[in-house]
This record gives structure tokens, sequence and C-alpha cells, in this order.
């Protein structure tokens, strides 16, 4: 059994059955997110160039399939960046069953997961830029839909990464001519600045940052939640794999001031306009932005440490994007104006949907890295590395994750807020129905756990930290 | 039965005496080089400055058949030929697209470069109201514009700092120009469709260079999928687009 040709086309051949049980949501949902979890099980545990007894025969796994000359090779190095993807999308999948998510996120989600994991698998792992390339395009299907039809968001992701990915694949033509011809430095010069260029445009670093506010204001919270976790992370993960696969990379000190700067440009840019916003949308926007910054400061550092927390982030960011998305889903489900997140909009809906309101706040905190929440750990790990290495650094972090915590003070003000109304809607107890309240309820607890015990997710960061070897020495 | 049998194997000798494609293109071969790399820059220019769908897709088919001819001189014949199937299914993608959404609204209510679809949908003939939504509004701008970038692609392509050796000088003077324009007619619009062909537009400049560099079979065919997907997405975003509220209340 070839393992990779497993793994891309399983979920590929599920979204099938997924799309003819389209009148069944709930159904959709479960097959769904158990096709993620026994995908996620298999990634972490399915034995690699191994003999093992499979329904009662000898399978031998094969860990590498090839392909008109290309491979598709699944390394035990993989697997906790595969295990990220499919059991952060099993949480999506799952959740897409209690709101009122896009239809398309439970059929086209399984064959987003075969592409990230073909960006993983693909050797050399620099073609992963074309299977970018058709998950943002997928994307568009995922984040508009008829009850979201405002496309600039979509439309921009799918430009932003054409635009980026013909600078990967010119960085690893380069690269081949630097094995042919290694004393030529001009190669390495080349190729280094266009990875660059590719990775500011993928990484979605200022200026190159507008579509992050904008789909976060315009499509399904829930659609851009599952954006912004899976498909970023998949960039993130693209970007490790050149800094432990290439050792001039490593060693070019240069790079990572490069990250530093990134991350500092995005965490200003995250943290002055999230403080004047009005609608939760642009605000999650603007909060993603400031914390793809941290997690890119992180990695700046040059540290194991620093690879640790750079991991953590982008972990729990996952937790806070999911929980405030099933939250807002339910707070503008029954407005007039369906798809607002305008603060004056929602006034006084924590009174009605009083868990939904929870989630939308704590998700939002989350991500601000405010203590005891589920984000706080890994920030305070980057503080104390930053106020040791770049004290004006740490400052900016801080100031960014004050700003946008401040508006989501704001925003749970307008929450709250009593409003006149002609129905007795106040008395009659909570709104957002009783499945999704257990689905709220959940995905609060987690983010109090993980804030309260955030040694929870120490093996497993440690673990995908050690996947990325040299980079983690 | 004995002329069933004839009228067959008149169609099987018509078929054996069409080209093959690799034929086909060595006909052509004549075109494969100024010509096509001239034709492609002018298709371009056609999508940025016209707006109508109409114009816009048979650019784009022309476009595809002049890069065909180009692909030809850095891969092989029956590889180029896969390439302009692939543009022309795209193509094909498009028109179905905005047919379809010229049929879904008023006119009033469509980008403007698709009111014209839906009176031809309906089969009347263009009219001035239509002419006007042929000729955008904009279009001493966009051809001034179109002209400069034009221009500017052309004297890059002479430039030895810009220069490409690794293809001839009309695959490069192509592949600025396709990108270049591309990127302008990107700039100029937020109609998804419209946005989807000035993106095969780009990608189609880069990958004139890129197949000259990296020939591998399973890098074109994951650029053709890519090239698919990116005009997939375009158009399904061009359809969601010009559903509203209360086409919605309307439908149910």
């Amino acid at each position: 059994m070839i393992v990779p040709l497993l793994m891309l086309a399983g979920p590929v051949v599920m979204s099938a059955p997924i799309y003819f049980l389209r009148r069944w949501t709930w159904a959709r949902a479960i097959v769904a997110a158990a096709t993620a979890a026994i995908f996620g099980l298999l990634a972490l545990q399915i034995p690699l160039d191994q003999v093992a007894v499979f329904a009662g025969r000898d399978i031998k796994f094969e860990s590498a399939w090839v392909v008109l000359g290309r491979q598709f090779v699944f390394a035990d190095s993989d697997r906790p960046a595969l295990a990220f993807i499919y059991l952060a999308s099993m949480f999506f999948f799952a959740g897409a069953g209690a709101t009122k998510a896009p239809r398309s996120l439970l059929t086209v989600g399984p064959v987003v997961l075969s592409l990230l994991a073909a960006t993983i698998f693909v050797k050399p792992f620099l073609f992963a830029a074309l299977f970018l390339e058709m998950i943002a395009a997928l994307a568009a299907l995922i984040l508009a839909d008829d009850h979201h039809p405002a496309t600039r968001g979509a439309l921009r992701l799918l430009v932003f990464v054409t635009l980026g990915v013909p600078f990967i694949l010119l960085a690893g033509w380069q690269l081949e001519g630097v094995a042919t011809s290694p004393d030529d430095p001009n190669l390495l010069i080349r190729a280094t600045i266009l990875l660059d260029i590719g990775l500011l445009i993928l990484l979605a670093i200022v200026p190159f940052h507008s579509w992050i506010p904008t789909v976060a204001d315009e499509a399904s919270p829930f659609a851009a939640a599952f954006v912004f976790t899976v498909v970023q992370a998949a960039v993130i993960f693209f970007m490790l794999k050149f800094f432990s696969q290439y050792d001039w990379l490593r060693h070019n000190t240069a790079e990572f001031a490069l990250l530093r700067l990134g991350g500092a440009a995005m965490v200003i840019a995250g943290g002055a306009f999230a403080f004047a916003q009005r609608r939760f949308g642009r605000l999650m926007g603007y909060a993603v932005i400031a914390d793809i910054g941290a997690a890119m400061l992180a990695l700046g550092l040059n540290t194991a440490e620093g690879l640790q927390a750079a991991l953590a982030i982008l972990a729990v960011r996952g937790i806070g994007l999911a929980v405030w998305g099933l939250g807002l889903s339910w707070l503008n489900a029954d407005l007039p104006e369906r798809n607002t997140s305008d603060f004056a909009a929602l006034a006084g809906q924590a009174w009605q949907k009083p868990f939904a309101a929870v989630a939308v706040v704590l998700g939002g905190l989350s991500l601000a890295g405010f203590p005891l929440t589920a984000g706080f750990a890994a920030r305070w790990a980057l503080y104390r590395q930053l106020a040791v290495d770049d004290l004006t650094l740490a400052l900016i972090l801080l100031f960014a994750s004050g700003s946008v915590a401040l508006a989501y003070v704001r925003g749970l003000a307008a929450l709250f807020r009593r409003v006149e109304r002609v129905d007795n809607s106040l008395d009659e107890g909570p709104q957002e129905g009783q499945v999704a309240m257990v689905f709220l309820a959940i995905g609060i607890g987690a983010i109090l756990l993980v804030g309260l015990f955030p040694q929870v997710l120490l093996p497993a960061v440690t673990r995908a930290a050690e996947a990325f070897g040299s980079l983690a020495q | 039965m004995f002329a069933k049998h004839a009228g067959r194997s008149r169609r099987v000798r018509l078929l054996e005496k069409m080209p093959a494609f690799a034929e086909l293109l060595a006909q052509l071969s004549f075109l494969a080089f100024t010509p096509s790399a001239v034709g492609v820059l002018i298709t371009a220019g056609l999508l940025v400055v016209f707006l109508d769908w109409r114009i816009s897709v048979f650019a784009l088919a022309c476009q595809t058949i002049f890069a065909g001819l180009l692909y030809s001189q850095v891969l092989p014949p029956q590889i180029a030929g896969v390439k302009v199937v692939v543009g022309l299914l795209i193509c094909l993608q498009m028109l179905v697209t905005a047919r379809q959404m010229g049929g879904n609204k008023p006119p009033a209510a469509l980008p403007e470069g698709l009111r014209s679809a839906q009176k031809q949908s309906e089969g009347s003939e263009p009219s001035g109201s239509s002419l006007r939504s042929i000729v955008p509004t904009s279009l001493p701008f966009r051809i001034v514009a179109a002209l400069m970038v034009a221009v500017i692609a052309w004297q890059g392509s002479l430039l030895p700092e810009l220069a490409l050796p690794e293809v001839s000088p009309n695959v490069a003077l192509a592949t600025i120009g396709l990108m270049a324009l591309g990127l302008l007619g990107l700039g100029l619009t937020e109609e998804p469709l419209k946005a989807g062909m000035c993106l095969i537009t780009v990608l189609t400049g880069f990958e004139l260079y890129y197949a000259a560099v990296e020939p591998a079979l399973a890098v074109i065919a994951l650029l053709a999928a890519m090239d698919f997907a990116v005009a997939l997405g375009a158009c399904y975003l061009a359809v969601i687009r010009t559903l509203r509220a209360p086409d919605r209340k309307a439908a149910k």
C-alpha cells in the first residue's frame, strides 16, 4: 500500500459521499470530521516502509509514490505537521454541524486536506507552492457562498497567492543551479531574494496582508477561521521546511533579521488597525495579522525556544479562531442584516445568546494572548525571550496585544448594552440552540483549560519542533 | 448497409487525412515567432481595454493559441498542444460562466462587461446601450495604459539587465508583456471573471518562461491543474457575486 497515495486520495474520495449527504448537515459534519480524525490518526501511527498485518494480510506500507518522475514522500518528520492539519480540521468539520457554515466547507474541506498533505509530501518540496495555489483557488469556494456573496477577500487571496507562487518556483530553479554550480554565489543570492519575495506574499506580510481583514469581514466567520488556521499553518510549515532543509538559509542571519522585521511590521499593522475597528470580522482579521507577526518574531529569534513558541502560537490560534467563528456565526444568525459583525448591530445580543457572545470575546482575547486564555502561555514565552533579545520588539508586541484586547472589550461592552426591544425575547432564555450551546461551552472550556494548564500542549509542540530537526537545535 | 459502410470508411479516411496537432503546429510554425509574440501582446491588450465578456473570452482564446505556438519553441509539440487544449477548456469554462451570469440578472445589476450577456442570451441584437457596455467609459485611459505597459514590456525585453537568456527574444517579449499586461488588468478590475482572465494571462506569461527552464512533465501537469483551479475559483466567485439578497428571496 502506498501511504502518500492513500493520504492524498482518501479525503478526495470521501468528499463524494459528503456531497451526496448535503440534505443532512449533521451526517455530513460527522463523516467529514471522522475522515479527518482517521487520517489524523493514520498520520501519527501508520508504519512506514514496514510490513504490517492489516485485515489478516501482510501489507507493506510504502512511504514513497512516484508520479511522472516526481516523488511524494511521507517522512517520519512530517507526522506532526500532518496530524496538526488533520486534527485541527476535524474540530472545524465537527463544529460546522453546529453552526451555519457554508455548505461547501464540508465538501471542499476534505479536498483541501488532500492538497495540504500534498504540500508536505511533494519532492522537491518547492513544488508545494503549486498546491498552495490550488488551495487558494478552492478556498474561494469555501469563503464565498450564496449567503456571503461578497467576493473581494477571496479574490484577493487568489491573486496574492498567484503572484507569490512564480517567485517560489523560480527560486527552486535557481537552487537546482546551485547544485550544479556550487561556487556561483549569484545563484544563491538570486534564490534567496526570490524566496523572500515569494514568502513575503504567501505569508501575507504587510503590504500583502489586505486579504486577511477583508476575508474576515466578508466571509462566513467559521469558514474564515478554517482558512486562517489550516491554510496559513501550511504556509508556515512550508517556510520552516526551507529553513530546516537548507543550511545556507539557516546560517544566514539576515534572513532571521528579515523575519523579525516582517513580524514587527505585522504586529504594528495589526495592533494599530485593530483598535479602530467597530466590526468583529475586521477586528479578527487584524488580530490574526498581529498573531502571524508574533509567530514570525518567535521564528526570527533563531532559537529552539523561539521555534517552540512559534508552533505553540500556531496551535492555539486554531482554538481561538474556531471558538470565535462558532460564536459569531450564531450571534448574527437571526439578525435582519445576517452577515453583519458590526458592534452596533450586535448590541444587546449577549442577553439573548450569552454562550455565543462569550465565545466571540474569549476567542478574540485568546488571539490577543490575554491572561487565562489559551493564547497567553505561548505569548508569555515569547515575551520572555524577546525581552532578553530585543526589549523594543517585546513592547511593540505587548502594545499590539493590548490594542486587540481593548477592541474586544469595546465589543464586549456593545454586546452587553441594554437595547429597547419590542419583543420579550430576553425572557425566553439563551437562544443559541442546545447543540450549539454544547459546542460553544466545549470551545469556551477548551480556551480556559489550555489557558490554565498550558502544559497539555507542551509534548505536542516539542514533538513538532523536533520534526524541524536542525532548526530546533 | 453497403452505403452505411461506405460512409463510415469515408469518415475514417477523412480523420486519417486530418493533421495531428504536431503537424498542425509544424504547418503554423511560420507564426511561432514574432507574429505570435505580437499576437499575445495584442490579445492581452484587448483583455485590458475591453470589458465586454465576448471580446474578453475571444481574446483569451486567441491568446491561448498564440501562446501555444510560442510553447512549441520551448516544449515538444505534443505537450504544447496539450497546453493549448487546457487553455481552450478554460476559455470554455469562462464562456459558460459569463453566459450563465448574464441569464441570471437584470442588466443594471450586472458588472459593466456582462450587461450585453443577457441581451444575447435573450437572442436580441446588440443595440446602442449594449454597444456602450462593450466600449467602457474609461476606454481612452485603458488604451493609453495598455499601450504604455506594452511599450515598457517591449523595451524591457531588450534591456540586457532584464534579458531572459534561456528563451528566444520573442518568448522573452511575450513573457514580460503578458505578465505586465496581466498585472495591469488585475489592477483595473474587481470583477472576478475579468480578474480570472488577467490571472490566467499572468500565469501564461510565467509558464512560457518556466517551461523553458523546467520542462518536466509532472511540473507541466501540475501547472495545468493550477490554471484549471484558478479558473474554477474565478468562475465560482463571478457567479456568486451576481447573487444578491433579493434574488435569494425570489428564489425561495
